[in-house]
């Protein structure tokens, strides 16, 4: 029988192909050998760089409540862990799901040995976060409050590890049947849904942190809230372990107990849902009683295809809402609203980079369609990004009771596209693009020379102000570009 | 049909293929036969402008550029498919792209290959076998003038295998042309009008199999002649001696 430390040992070797799953769908769908080879190495790093991360995070928070010394401020830390803890891992777990452990199996290896070696990896996920809180909190508590909060400080924080552990396993397990429909209808508007959901939550854990932050600054005016009502929050966890922390009594002992072996069914359930994972499976599609198909034209037929692989990939799908998502995030932090606009046009150019990316890899080299074609259908998915975009960030300001700028917005979709068009053809004649390759100085440069083609009709008018009108200068400029985009179009074979 | 002349692909220092030349003509199957590395794959990828090549290629007289694409039917060694998309959408993706409009012939070969039971699943979680009926399909659906197929019947049943043989056959008596490369000598054999057997890059011999068994003096079949003119023969016998003892 293999010891726990050679179990370990191999459970990093599915580690490893869990980060580069997570690292490379989150990139691209197609990937040439080398750039394989090199996201294979950066998955991994980056799975430690985020659990280092998250766990500098908890380690702070958790001098922060320890010296709060308050049930509020105790709580919030809980709090913030379970939340935390359940979106930032919620990606990668439901990769943890897609595992194939069934090598193993072929292996002289017991079905028990198989199953540890399965909850290794899983465990490897959190594991430094995991060890931080459990050390960092206890002892900080025990420093700033004295020894007797050791214990409930402890149970409480492996209680609340226990619960966001399982609502990530069984968060996970949705997402991960959800999102690995092919289907159509509504049931693909629901998995698009997911999709946006599940790829959201670096924002969500984003915006959290911000939030946090607040909350964590106004503790005390909670305070009075708490002592109101304290006989309702000791029912509850986490506020039953802070009471047990501060000035316990028979009622938040007794809670905190039930909590715990609440936490054990937890703890149970979850390991028997790792145990089974290989039994989980996606819904299967109906055998069709008629086929039917819906042949377009060539542009039409690239753009359906393109909208379904962002419907059923989450990095391109997420690539597709980040420049929406980025711009008022930035707006939110200050940003001034023109510079949402640039922002928008990176992103778009980084989507469509990596759509024309996956087809020098695919079929579409062996059929009968020109190049200046291809570029047409990706830059039109990368108009369309751009556009609801703009509605997205237009309705962020109008919420904010802010007059969006729609004119100069639309005199400049002529320049986008065009913008977009000249992008795609000087990566592609650079060759910047073979895969993922951002990094790039051609590329860099080459959004650069995007940027600098949307903003030249605004340029030209401030510089013709006094002998033309702004509006009609801008204009002219954007359609000469476009007419620039169609001709790229027109003659690239 | 298909001209190559003086075919020369190289992957950084590697020459894979050293100045072949080969005709495929109007109503043949010709078949390029040699063993793993031997240059068959790059020879059939050059030929789609998927690998670059010194040399000239001509299909129906002109050099293939993106229109000439349309009167050629691909199945590479390598699936190109699109893994997240199911094969009814990818077969639409394929005939949009071709400008076609009738989805008779496509329904008509997804019976034949009994694909209909998968039509509707993402093409990653296919079999090898069922994937190589899609590949075979989207390359026979547009009715091209010239197939190539590379290592066709690579995963495929008896039944599938049949078919595709017989489609084959038809292809050819329609005025068609097939190039196709296998490592499965019967197949060879009895399906092809012309064999050029190729090994380290080079074409070492040409012909319908009665002037390969001149050539290689030899009177078995085309294993035989394929073993003798590859020179591993000799190669097999040391082998088998050194396993026997």
């Amino acid at each position: 029988m293999p010891s726990l430390s050679e179990l370990w040992k191999v459970s990093g070797v599915y580690y490893r192909h869990l980060g580069f799953l997570t690292y490379m769908e989150s990139r691209a769908v197609a990937l040439k050998e080398k750039s394989v080879e090199r996201l294979a190495k950066s998955g991994i790093k980056s799975l430690l760089y985020n659990k280092v991360f998250l766990s500098l995070i908890f380690f702070a928070s958790s001098l922060y409540a320890a010296m709060g010394n308050s049930v509020i401020s105790f709580a919030s830390y809980l709090l913030l862990l379970i939340f935390m803890f359940s979106f930032f891992f919620l990606q990668v777990v439901t990769y943890f799901f897609q595992l194939n452990f069934d090598l193993l199996r072929t292996l002289p290896l017991s079905e028990r040995d198989v199953r540890k070696i399965m909850l290794l990896t899983f465990v490897r996920i959190f594991d430094i976060p995991l060890g931080v809180n459990i050390i960092s909190f206890p002892v900080a508590i025990s420093f700033f409050n004295g020894l007797l909060a050791f214990f409930p400080a402890f149970f409480g924080v492996l209680i609340a590890e226990i619960f966001s552990i399982t609502i990530v396993t069984f968060l996970s397990k949705i997402f991960y049947t959800k999102l690995s429909q092919p289907v159509g209808g509504w049931k693909g508007v629901i998995r698009i849904l997911y999709q946006v959901i599940w790829g959201a939550t670096f924002f969500l854990f984003y915006a959290a942190m911000m939030w946090m932050r607040r909350w964590f600054m106004n503790l005390s005016s909670y305070q009075p809230l708490m002592d109101r009502y304290a006989f309702i929050f000791k029912l509850f966890f986490p506020f039953n372990f802070s009471y047990l922390m501060v000035a316990p009594d028979i009622l938040s002992l007794t809670t905190s107990l039930l909590f715990i072996l609440l936490g054990y069914y937890a703890l149970r359930w979850t390991l028997r849902n790792i145990g089974r994972m290989s039994e989980l499976h996606v819904e299967e599609s109906p055998v069709p009683e008629k086929i039917k198909m819906k042949f377009s034209g060539p542009i039409y037929g690239i753009i359906r295809k393109d909208l379904k692989l962002i419907s059923r990939n989450p990095g391109l799908l997420m690539l597709a809402l980040l420049p929406a998502f980025e711009s008022i995030l930035l707006m939110a932090l200050g940003n001034p609203v023109s510079s949402s606009i640039y922002i928008i046009f990176t992103f778009v150019i980084i989507l469509i980079y990596s759509l024309f990316g996956i087809e020098k890899l695919t079929i579409l080299r062996i059929l009968p369609m020109p190049k200046g074609k291809v570029y047409l259908s990706k830059n039109i998915i990368g108009l369309i990004s751009f556009l609801i975009s703009l509605l997205i960030v237009d309705s962020y300001l109008l919420l904010r009771n802010a007059v969006p700028d729609l004119v100069t917005q639309i005199i400049l979709i002529p320049a986008m596209f065009s913008a977009g068009i000249i992008c795609l053809y000087l990566g592609d004649k650079l060759g910047v693009k073979k895969s993922v390759g951002l990094s790039a100085i051609g590329f860099v440069l080459i959004i650069a020379l995007g940027n600098i083609i949307l903003l030249l009709p605004q340029l030209a008018a401030s510089l013709m102000k006094d002998f033309m009108n702004p509006m009609v200068t801008a204009l002219l400029i954007s359609l000469v570009e476009l007419f620039v985009g169609v001709e790229i179009i027109r003659r690239v074979r | 049909m298909l001209e190559v002349s003086n075919l020369v692909v190289k992957y950084g220092n590697f020459m894979a293929v050293k100045g072949i030349s080969f005709n495929v003509l109007e109503g043949e199957i010709f078949g390029l036969l040699g063993p793993n590395g031997a240059g068959k794959s790059s020879t059939l990828k050059s030929i789609m402008g998927l690998v670059e090549f010194e040399g000239e290629i001509k299909l129906l007289g002109r050099k293939i550029g993106v229109e000439e694409r349309n009167l050629i039917g691909y199945v590479p060694e390598e699936f190109m498919l699109i893994d997240v998309l199911t094969p009814l959408e990818f077969f639409e993706f394929i005939a949009s792209l071709r400008g076609m409009k009738n989805e008779e012939r496509v329904t008509r070969l997804i019976y034949a290959f009994g694909l209909e039971k998968y039509a509707n699943k993402p093409i990653a979680s296919l079999s090898m076998g069922t994937k190589q009926k899609v590949a075979i399909i989207a390359a026979l659906m547009h009715e091209p003038k010239l197939l190539i197929l590379d290592e066709p019947l690579n995963g495929l049943d008896a039944k599938s295998s049949k078919i595709l043989k017989e489609l084959m056959k038809r292809h050819v008596e329609r005025g068609g042309a097939v190039l196709f490369s296998t490592h499965i000598m019967e197949i060879a054999e009895k399906l092809c009008d012309r064999i050029a057997v190729i090994n380290q890059g080079k074409i070492i011999a040409e012909g319908t199999v009665e002037e390969l068994r001149r050539k290689a003096k030899v009177e078995g079949g085309l294993e035989d002649i394929f073993l003798k003119l590859t020179g591993e023969d000799e190669y097999i016998r040391g082998v088998i001696n050194a396993l026997s003892q």
